[in-house]
């Protein structure tokens, strides 16, 4: 070209050159940034728990929709499995998440029995688990895992905290009731724990079968033995007939209704009306928690949903949280799931249930237990604060991580 | 172990077994006259409950809501039977189990696209919320008004076989099928009829236990193996026995729960071998031809 | 004939050759397919030869991978030491129990099988020390193949252990093709058809029928533990009635006496759960439809429609 001076040139040839480096650099640039987060969902969206997953995944969906569903420059892909609350199943799906999906992360589940089954996997293909509810104490104890980390609670922390509040502000004779499975029995020996180093007397222990829908037998038993309390642990649809069947027996006047907070919370306490008036729990959340954080959280998830959230949306919520600020630190890698275990367990932010951040030790989330009442206010039946045991951590020993 | 503890478990146990007769009377029926196996017996128990909770809706009393859900699932019943079981007399019963199976399926997942797989609560009627003292205990009274309705139901129900035309003519159904039709019945009408009898009966046993137990889904196959366990000890086909065998379950199962709750249900099944092992065609059942 | 004979020399190269072919995902369902179908075809062994409908017979399942995963997880036992104690524990069960339920008729047996799986899945779920109770017993090793003084095999990697479930299924297949093709089959087909009969013509009827529970267990607990070993974990779930009732519809599914009936219906089952259970939680009420269609327009099940038998 005659016209054209060395000058320009030169730049037209760097231009080029420099259009051309960035050409071949810009599919993997590209790659890199667009490649979908894929969160696997392993929770139950069918039977008896299927409020549960719903509740979870709609408080994850609040956290990614806020950001437009991009995290770090990567489009969010939630992968939604039916685990049908069953162990062989909970492995199928589980399977199919780890080799056909590959997923960057497993959320769920809801049952500690399918928490124990997939303990394994998880932990063999080093994959983080983030457990947005299952609380058997044993996972974040002697089968805790670098890869694994729980959002929720553990068994222990559910009941513990009631033990000598109950004995202080109600009375010293407990009858004790559950349902009969590992949860049953480790919620329930927390609160006799903390009740009898209290001073108090349990005067009865029984548990129930899963699901069973006629306590009438049980509610003979409470009446004939006259305690000043009842601690129970039920949760879902048994909680819904424990507590109507109670107050349908005349126990509600002369028994005191207490329990882990699952037996009233958000989600069955219209199921159960009046019968719920009165009724202390213990938990890591109420949706009447007055801090920014919470009334923030309460309008966004109404405004999605339709409905006020529930404990097991705000696991879901903080889960998202915890997975956000993880992409953030390590810039949307998540190859390195040693990188990715160190940078999780040192999150911390305050969610609608308070300061939300894990034990370094046990992976276990510390939390602030709230011991609430339940009555009839301006927004119809709700749990409300009456105390707090603040930063309560789970006594655990955990062998398999080393901070 | 004081008498108002015995004395409530034993209403427990009645109330228990009353809820237990109105399901497996229907079922017990419905092999008696039609020799069907009826597997899809659960889910019209389960639709009695949900059809009511509709109608409370709808109607605002549960008075209203009882007969609705017993006449929309004992029409649904007839409906099934014209259109599904029919096809299937003198078929493999291992044919007719299938089929009343996929049934029972297709049901219980359908009740979950209807209503929503949450647990719905029935509230108790207004006027029986609280309890009555009788017998030196305060019990639920709306648990005394299920152990006084069944017990009309199940006498008016002997009455209806004993001493109507209709009624001879469903035992004579169960004894001579052949004689029956012989006789100018239309047998068509009678299966249908008595299918909807069926399932209309378990329809009221799952409205009236909807406020103790709620309606949810997944019930329908719960009781289904209680009403079977029923129905094997009572005799296939005898009324007699379903009576017989809900109390007995019943007072196994209450005070199974009252003395060992997490070994209730291995009480009920223990009382079943036991019966079987005794009188393996239950206790009123004919030796019938396999 | 030919055509039959073509059709299985056709599967059995498809199915020896997945390894090579199928991504770990679906070829884990094939393993899985592999078990269940050992699972149904001892089903098909009591429900169409014999004619006793059992409700129970995930409890030999159930028992089989309970006793794989006590023996190697605190035994450290190798793979066929571990499986026959869970065969011959199984088949003692299926032996004892079985000698109770034949004295029910009809339903009454149907109910007796249900009551002694439910109290072996009661004692799972509350003998927490020795099973696990509720939560199962996780972290079960895939023991390897000792061959004595032939060495050790490793068999514990996805591919080789896919080869041990086929060759286990395999083997019962033929096994009960086998008896099924033997006097001992024809005799147990004419109990079903009319016992009466056979028990005036002089043959001990309940011996049969408690022999053949007995293999059919034996076979079950072979399949459970198997699959214990496969997925490493066990739980009062393998041994419940639900677990019985899914195997009974993959026999009923496929088509009973026919043996690869059960093995069709196996895979049927297995694949319509995976996939249509993602694209819809519903896909319950597709099965009970797909059942109810299948009743009424083909009662000899999806083989039976195949070969023109007649029910």
């Amino acid at each position: 070209m005659a016209g054209m001076s060395r000058r320009q040139v030169l730049r037209t040839g760097v231009a080029a050159g420099v259009s051309a480096a960035a050409g071949l650099a810009f599919p993997a640039l590209l790659r890199a940034q667009g490649k979908p987060l894929k969160i696997g969902l392993l929770l139950p969206y069918s039977k008896v728990y299927a409020v549960l997953g719903e509740s979870i995944t709609n408080g994850m969906r609040v956290v990614f929709e806020a950001e437009g569903n991009r995290v770090a420059g990567r489009p969010v892909e939630l992968l939604r499995e039916d685990d049908e609350v069953s162990p062989p199943v909970g492995l199928r799906k589980l399977r199919k998440f780890l080799t056909s999906d590959q997923v960057d992360f497993v959320v769920g589940p809801v049952s500690s029995a399918v928490a124990a089954a997939i303990r394994d996997p998880i932990h063999q293909a080093k994959v983080i688990l983030l457990n947005a509810n299952a609380g058997d104490n044993a996972l974040t104890r002697e089968r805790c895992s670098p890869y694994i980390f729980r959002t929720s609670f553990s068994n222990w922390q559910t009941s513990y905290g009631l033990g000598a509040w109950a004995k202080q502000h109600i009375g010293g004779t407990a009858y004790l009731t559950g349902s009969d499975y590992a949860a049953g029995y480790q919620i329930v020996g927390a609160f006799k724990e903390a009740f009898v180093a209290a001073g108090g007397t349990v005067v009865g222990e029984s548990y129930v079968k899963l699901g069973s829908t006629d306590y009438a037998p049980i509610m003979a038993k409470i009446g004939a033995v006259g305690p000043a309390l009842s601690f129970s642990f039920f949760a879902g649809s048994d909680a819904v007939h424990f507590v109507k069947q109670f107050a349908e027996f005349g126990l509600k006047g002369k028994v005191r209704l207490t329990g882990a907070g699952f037996l009233v919370s958000d989600d069955v306490l219209e199921s159960q009306g009046d019968a719920a008036v009165g009724a202390v729990s213990t938990l890591h959340y109420t949706r009447t928690l007055q801090n920014p954080q919470n009334l923030e959280f309460r309008k966004r998830y109404q405004a999605l949903t339709g409905k006020p959230p529930d404990v097991y949306a705000v696991q879901g919520y903080d889960t998202a949280r915890v997975i956000l600020e993880a992409l953030r630190r390590t810039g949307g890698d998540t190859t390195d799931p040693e990188r990715l275990s160190g940078v999780i367990r040192g999150i911390q932010f305050e969610s609608p249930r308070g300061r939300f951040r894990f034990d370094p030790a046990t992976h276990n989330a510390i939390n602030d237990m709230y011991v609430m009442e339940v009555r009839r206010g301006d927004e119809g039946l709700a749990n409300y604060v009456v105390s707090v045991v603040k930063e309560l951590k789970d006594p655990g020993h955990c062998p398999n991580i080393t901070a | 172990m004081d008498l108002a503890f015995l004395v409530t478990q034993a209403l427990n146990a009645l109330q228990a077994g009353m809820l237990l007769f109105l399901l497996s009377s229907g079922l017990a029926l419905i092999f008696g006259v039609l020799q069907v196996i009826n597997f899809a017996h659960g889910a019209f128990y389960m639709l009695g409950a949900y059809v009511g909770l509709t109608g409370l809706a709808l109607t605002g009393r549960f008075w209203l809501a009882v007969p609705l859900a017993v006449l929309v699932v004992g029409a649904v019943g007839a409906l099934v039977e014209r259109a599904f079981i029919r096809r299937l007399y003198g078929a493999d019963p291992l044919a007719q189990a299938l089929l009343t199976f996929g049934l029972l399926l297709v049901l219980d997942e359908g009740v979950k696209w209807l209503w929503g797989p949450q647990i719905r609560s029935l509230p108790t009627p207004e006027a029986l919320r609280g309890t009555i003292a009788l017998l030196g205990v305060s019990y639920p009274a709306y648990r005394l008004l299920v152990v006084a309705v069944g017990g009309v139901a199940a006498v008016t129900l002997w009455l209806f076989l004993e001493r109507s035309r209709l009624g001879a003519i469903l035992r004579a159904g169960v004894s001579d099928r052949q004689m029956v039709a012989a006789l100018g019945i239309n047998l068509g009408v009678l299966f249908a009829f008595t299918f909807g009898l069926g399932a209309g009966l378990a329809a009221f046993g799952g409205v009236m236990a909807g406020p103790i137990a709620s309606a949810y889904p997944g019930m329908g196959v719960e009781v289904l193996i209680k009403a079977f366990i029923v129905v094997v000890i009572g005799g296939l086909g005898s009324l007699k026995g379903a009576a017989v065998g809900s109390l007995l379950i019943g007072v196994a199962e209450t005070f199974g729960q009252a003395l060992a709750p997490d070994w209730a249900m291995v009480a009920v099944y223990a009382v079943m071998v036991a019966v079987l092992l005794w009188r393996p065609t239950g206790m009123f059942g004919a030796e019938a031809a396999t | 004939m030919r055509s039959a004979r073509l059709a299985a020399g056709a599967a059995a190269a498809l199915f020896l050759a997945a390894p090579l072919v199928l991504p770990p995902y679906p070829l884990g369902l094939l393993l899985e397919t592999c078990l269940f179908a050992l699972f149904a075809m001892s089903l098909d062994l009591l429900v169409g030869w014999a004619g006793l409908v059992s409700l129970g017979h995930a409890a030999a399942f159930g028992l089989g991978g309970y006793t794989l995963a006590l023996l190697t997880l605190h035994g450290g036992v190798s793979l066929l030491p571990a499986l026959a104690g869970a065969l011959l524990l199984a088949a003692a069960w299926a032996a004892l129990t079985g000698a109770l339920c034949v004295r029910g008729r009809g339903v009454g047996f149907l109910m007796l099988t249900l009551a002694f799986a439910q109290l072996l899945h009661t004692v799972a779920y509350k003998w927490t020390s020795v099973t696990g109770g509720s939560n199962g017993l996780a972290g079960i090793p895939r023991p390897p193949l000792a061959l004595g003084p032939l060495g050790t095999l490793p068999v514990q990697g996805e591919t080789a252990f896919y080869f041990v479930a086929l060759t286990a299924a395999a083997a019962g297949g033929l096994l009960l093709h086998r008896v099924g093709r033997s006097p001992v089959g024809h005799i147990l087909q004419g109990i079903r058809v009319n016992e009466a009969r056979m028990r005036a013509l002089g043959y001990p009827v309940v011996r049969y029928k408690v022999a053949a529970l007995t293999l059919a267990g034996a076979l079950a607990a072979l399949a459970g533990a198997l699959h214990a070993a496969y997925t490493g974990y066990v739980s009062p779930e393998s041994l419940d009635w639900v677990s019985s009732g899914e195997v009974l519809i993959m026999v009923l599914l496929g088509g009973t006496g026919t043996l690869l009936g059960p093995v069709v219906g196996a895979g049927i089952f297995l694949f319509l759960r995976e996939g249509v259970s993602t694209l819809t939680e519903h896909w319950m009420l597709y099965l009970g439809a797909l059942f109810m269609a299948c009743v009424l327009l083909f009662p000899q099940g999806v083989v039976g429609v195949l070969r023109g038998r007649r029910a």
